[in-house]
């Protein structure tokens, strides 16, 4: 039995008991609908005292870095970051390109919304429409977060994530965002329409590992073979190039099933997942591959003490 | 807001109208369905909106009571169908994607032979295991496993901490590991 089918199977669970669970995630919602005089009260003081500090998170890098990757990362985060401040001001709303930072294959974009009214955000909020990308790279793909800080709802940040297996030396990332909306309990509401408008270049910096692959080869679980040519680890992510054989097609897709775990010397096993991209064209059981991927969080070079390609255990500490 | 019942009336009355309503209650939840599995706002916006068409075919000739809980069914399908597409060409980093995750590393077993089930037998099988258990234990389990919430966001809702609700869903996994086994289900 595959994990699919367990989940496939909760389509079948009992309505009442979805109901019951629909019903707490929406009262949380209502909860945070500032209802209580005393809450709303105690939040115009925070805002206030907050206002006259003049916007001292945006000014302190470290500060924004660690309310969105946590104590731990922000050393290593901050190594890599270029800060930027870059506004772009549209119907109340000011947007703040405050760093970016990346390594070949992998990008990351901190931004900040602040309501130009001083009214606190929705917990839930996201961009109705928005694109973005590298001018002279196509291959990528992107995942965007919202942050919103817990010590000011008037502010809330948005991490845009980009993978390419495209180096992006001398690129300039291209980005628009609009249709910004509030999610409160169970009704969505368009509170600026915008464009905001980005053009932002990269700064590539940071370590990145090289693993030697002489004779390394793995599989996965549909039985596809990859030797690899080159395997790359920064702190953000991973870049592997290779040759993937036994290839499945379905519905004229490769079906492979490639995993990467990255074992910390503290024990923990982080995921990179990300996208395999096999370069064929006729359905061939032989085809060049590259894998590119985010580590779950980002993670100082130093402590890796293993990777797991599949069913491949490789030891890092080997190679320092 | 137009009740639930008001609504179904329109989809029943067969008027358009009832589309416009759905979306005006319910899109911005449903995109939230559709968002946690797809990570991505333009692929959950077709799902949504493949689902309004799906409940105007759909009712009459059901008459949900419960109108949010029909909408996010089909969603979720949807979604989890659109996922697969999409994974055979990249990765995609999601809670849908993690949650199997999770599933995989407890209840997927080694079993060679290729299982032919029902799903509907499977689901109901659930279903009674989850009637055993304690209400935070069911609720985080749905929580995380149907809506496919972030872990943090279900510790939430479920007045727990984030390490608690983390500990009590692998232990939720495992014993509905052992309860599928005694009921003669092949992991």
């Amino acid at each position: 039995m595959k994990a699919e089918h367990i989940l496939d199977s909760l389509a079948e669970l009992d309505d009442d008991m979805i109901d019951e669970v629909d019903r707490l995630r929406s009262k949380r919602a209502v909860r945070r609908k500032w209802k209580s005089p005393m809450t709303v009260a105690a939040c115009l003081v925070l805002v206030f005292s907050l206002a006259l500090s003049t916007n001292a998170v945006s000014g302190a890098l470290d500060n924004l870095l660690e309310k969105i990757f946590g104590i731990g990362k922000t050393e290593i985060v901050a190594e890599m970051a270029e800060p930027l401040g870059i506004s772009v001001t549209a119907d109340g709303v000011t947007m703040r390109a405050e760093a970016i930072f990346s390594d070949y294959y992998h990008m990351c974009a901190i931004f900040t919304l602040n309501r130009d009214d001083g009214k606190p955000f929705s917990e839930r909020l996201y961009f109705a429409r928005w694109s973005g990308g590298f001018p002279n790279n196509s291959e990528k793909t992107s995942t965007i977060k919202y942050v919103r800080d817990t010590e000011d709802y008037r502010r809330c940040y948005v991490c845009l994530d980009f993978v390419t297996s495209e180096p992006l030396e001398g690129q300039k990332l291209v980005v628009s965002f609009s249709g910004l909306t509030e999610i409160t309990e169970n009704e969505y509401k368009t509170i600026a329409e915008g464009p905001w408008n980005f053009e932002l270049s990269l700064n590539i910096e940071g370590e990145i590992l090289q693993i030697p692959t002489d004779n390394l080869k793995a599989s996965d679980s549909e039985g596809t073979q990859y030797t690899f040519d080159s395997i790359g680890i920064s702190p953000l992510g991973v870049h592997i190039k290779g040759v993937a054989r036994y290839l499945h097609w379905s519905d004229g897709y490769p079906e492979t099933e490639f995993m990467m775990k990255v074992k910390l010397k503290d024990g923990r096993l982080l995921n990179a997942l990300g996208g395999m991209q096999i370069h064929a064209e006729n359905k061939e059981s032989v085809a060049p591959f590259d894998y590119t991927a985010f580590i779950d969080e980002p993670i100082a070079i130093e402590n890796i003490e293993a990777i797991w390609l599949c069913n491949t255990r490789v030891t890092i500490s080997n190679f320092k | 807001m137009m009740k639930d019942a008001d609504i179904v009336d329109l989809y029943w009355n067969r008027e358009e109208n009832a589309i416009t309503e759905t979306s005006k209650k319910y899109e911005a939840y449903l995109n939230k369905v559709a968002y946690n599995i797809l990570q991505d706002l333009q692929d959950s916006q077709e799902c949504v909106n493949d689902t309004y068409l799906k409940a105007w075919n759909g009712i009459p000739p059901n008459r949900p009571a419960v109108l949010s809980t029909f909408l996010a069914k089909i969603t979720r399908r949807l979604a989890i169908d659109k996922y697969r597409k999409k994974k055979s060409q990249k990765h995609i980093d999601s809670e849908y994607a993690i949650s199997l995750t999770e599933i995989e590393e407890t209840l997927e077993g080694n079993s060679s032979l290729e299982n032919v089930f029902d799903e509907k037998v499977l689901g109901e099988a659930i279903n009674r295991f989850l009637m055993t258990l304690p209400n935070d234990a069911r609720n985080a389990f749905i929580g995380r496993y149907y809506f496919f919430d972030p872990l943090k966001e279900v510790a939430a809702y479920c007045g727990m901490s984030e390490a608690k609700a983390k500990s009590l869903l692998y232990r939720t996994r495992i014993k509905l590991k052992e309860y599928l086994q005694k009921e003669g289900f092949a992991l």
